[in-house]
């Protein structure tokens, strides 16, 4: 069995730390491509959101590599990302992939739970280690973020360009091969002392911008055109709560963390009083966070099409307009090039700036 | 005090019953003409660019009802679940802080609320304003004369249309809003009547469809509309329809996943599929020509093959 998975920023080094401690096969999609786009694009229905297109086309470059099984998560609505699978597994049986598909679905989907589809797929041996590697990919993780978000962070405060990417393609990349727990702990170590090493403009004051939006699409830097690094080149600093660990937390150990998931739904009640699938009222919270403490603007993204967030952009003027917080909105698909993305984003970050210099 | 009922969204399953509602309840319910040229633009220019047209239609009509008939409050649909564990769609869960952003400010919105605990005619559904002021068995009686008043239009969607003959027989697909609202569907009703054909709509499709298995889906849809759509398909296939006409608005979000699975279902069955998509830029004239085309097609592929 040769596993396959989507590609979601993270979501790779992830699955496969966990694959790899059980000892299951994986073949892992190139990152996403112009021939992703491509395939995409081509098998998938036409009004279908972005991400769905993306994932056929990594399974699709997947298979070509080898993989005969897809693990991908389900869902109970109202989000059609609860059906990505079942259609996705149609179409693939449909060119003639004979390919299996295992779906974790919660358990209230009605279709078999996670835990059984799970059991199915990795026998009891397999799922008694199963603990143990999803408490590694858990360090991990918290790893790969926090050197993004202090990434982020120094990007803008950097003496000399460049610093800070360098830093984080080369710590990103050897968190991600860390095989044992030690090795991670030493990884995070050296990252922050070299990071604090790095020579800075004393006093600088960057732009902050807070990105939320669907989860997919402000996460996977080779969709959304690397936003975060191409915000932090106009020396702004990036800030998201939206992330893989947040996700967890909210959703999977969601018994854990009702007071933050209370939390959001009141910042957001003024304006959304109801949970509208997806991000959506998350994205209205986000809204009303960057509002009350002060930042300077707002990027909103989602694909061409997403239900959740588009209730979520009917609303976002009337929050901008009560806390003076500029919002833009970027939507994304196939069609979007690199060039209008930048600039819409450079007349974003400009306005901003020239509002605070005046107000200033 | 005049309430004004956009018609628009589910008003085409339910607006009858509101209407009877309002009026028991001693309200003057002010119901906005059928959608026009009027309310798109209106609608248009109100939403936000990317929403379907069913939504931007919907605030035309709330725009209208607050614009020129001046009304005294909107009665706004916040259906989130009609049927258990079902959803209507994100936009629906959203629709009343969506239309509060298009309201002059100040214009008060009575709400009638649907979800996992407030049942379609339950007393919790009504909205705490009219639930304050009036008695509860005064709400009781409104509303027992609403559900009766649904259920008449239920009957009414449910009976076959068109002619009888042994002519072609139709099977449209499409959620209610796009179906029986004569701008939005070109009259795709009234078009399919006047060429003779029998059609058939996702409202007749019987029960025991609805509740049925999918074939090859390990679980079941959870859009109400979508589900239908569903089961409607696999129900005229079962019928042996010559053809299938599914219309859709632009930027519908199941739609796009309801379509698929449709689309592949018709396949193996060798049934036709006229896939119509609608949004604000339609033309009259090539939506009459495929449709045309459609049906000359069916026609032929009937007497050539029996």
């Amino acid at each position: 069995m040769r596993v396959t998975f989507p590609q979601m920023a993270e979501v790779q080094i992830l699955l496969e730390t966990i694959l790899h401690e059980l000892g299951v096969e994986t073949v892992s999609p190139p990152p996403i491509n112009g021939e992703t786009v491509e395939l995409g694009v081509k098998y998938a229905p036409e009004f279908i959101c972005y991400p769905f297109k993306m994932n056929l086309g990594n399974y699709l470059q997947a298979l070509q590599r080898g993989a005969d099984t897809v693990l991908m998560a389900g869902g109970c609505g109202p989000c059609r990302f609860g059906n990505y699978a079942e259609v996705q597994q149609e179409i693939l049986r449909g060119l003639g992939y004979d390919v299996k598909f295992i779906i974790l679905e919660p358990p209230r989907a009605g279709a078999p739970p996670f835990w059984r589809e799970l059991l199915a797929f990795l026998g009891w041996r397999r799922m008694l280690k199963l603990p143990q590697a999803l408490g590694f990919a858990w360090k991990k993780l918290n790893v790969l973020e926090e050197i993004n978000r202090k990434v982020r962070w120094l990007q803008p405060r950097e003496a000399q360009v460049g610093n800070a990417l360098a830093l984080y393609r080369r710590y990103r990349r050897l968190a991600a091969e860390a095989s044992l727990v030690k090795d991670l702990a030493l990884v995070r170590e050296s990252f922050r002392q070299e990071l604090a090493a790095v020579p800075r403009r004393e006093g600088y004051r960057p732009l902050r911008i807070l990105l939320a939006g669907e989860i997919y699409m402000v996460l996977e830097p080779n969709v959304n055109f690397h936003v975060e690094e191409t915000l932090g080149r106009m020396d702004v600093e990036v800030h998201r709560a939206i992330s893989i660990s947040n996700w967890v937390k909210e959703n999977l150990l969601r018994g854990l963390n009702r007071r933050a998931v209370q939390r959001q739904a009141l910042r957001a009640e003024k304006y959304l009083r109801c949970f509208v699938g997806g991000h959506g009222r998350e994205t209205v919270a986000e809204a009303v966070h960057a509002g009350v403490n002060g930042y300077d603007g707002m990027v909103q993204i989602m694909p061409f099409t997403c239900m959740p967030e588009l209730v979520a952009q009917s609303i976002l003027p009337e929050v901008g307009r009560d806390y003076r917080l500029p919002v833009m909105t970027l939507i994304l698909d196939e069609h979007s090039g690199e060039a209008g993305v930048c600039t819409r984003l450079e007349a974003f970050v400009d306005l901003i700036r020239r509002g605070r210099e005046k107000s200033a | 005090m005049r309430i004004g009922i956009p018609r628009a969204l589910l008003y085409h399953w339910y607006g009858k019953a509101w209407e009877s509602f309002l009026l028991a309840c001693g309200f003057t319910p002010v119901v906005s003409p059928p959608t026009g040229r009027r309310q798109v633009e209106l609608g248009v220019r109100a939403a936000q660019d990317e929403i379907c047209l069913p939504v931007k239609v919907f605030m035309g009509h709330v725009r209208y009802l607050a614009e020129v008939e001046k009304v005294d409050a909107v009665f706004v649909p916040h259906q989130i679940q009609v049927e258990k564990n079902r959803f209507i769609c994100p936009k629906f869960m959203g629709l009343p802080d969506m239309v509060r952003a298009v309201l002059p400010r100040g214009m008060p919105m009575l709400l009638w609320l649907n979800d996992r605990q407030r049942h379609l005619w339950s007393v919790q559904a009504v909205d705490g304003q009219i639930r304050r002021k009036l008695p509860k068995e005064k709400i009781r009686r409104a509303l027992s004369l609403a559900r009766q008043v649904a259920s008449e239009r239920w009957t009414e969607l449910a009976q076959a249309a068109g002619s009888q003959n042994q002519g072609l027989q139709i099977g449209v697909i499409a959620h209610p809003y796009c179906l029986y609202d004569g701008h939005l569907s070109m009259d795709l009703l009234g078009r399919l009547r006047a060429a003779d054909v029998q059609v058939l709509t996702p409202e007749m499709t019987p029960d025991r469809w609805l509740q049925a298995k999918i074939p090859g889906l390990n679980k079941p849809l959870f859009w109400t509309l979508g589900r239908r759509i569903m089961a409607a398909a696999l129900y005229y296939a079962e019928q042996g329809v010559d053809g299938v006409i599914h219309l859709a608005a632009f930027g519908c979000g199941p739609e796009s996943v309801v379509g698929e699975l449709v689309a592949r279902r018709l396949q193996e069955h060798g049934i036709p599929l006229l896939g119509l998509n609608l949004d604000e830029h339609t033309g009259e004239a090539g939506f009459a020509t495929r449709l045309e085309a459609f049906l000359d097609l069916v026609t032929r592929r009937k007497s050539c093959c029996g």
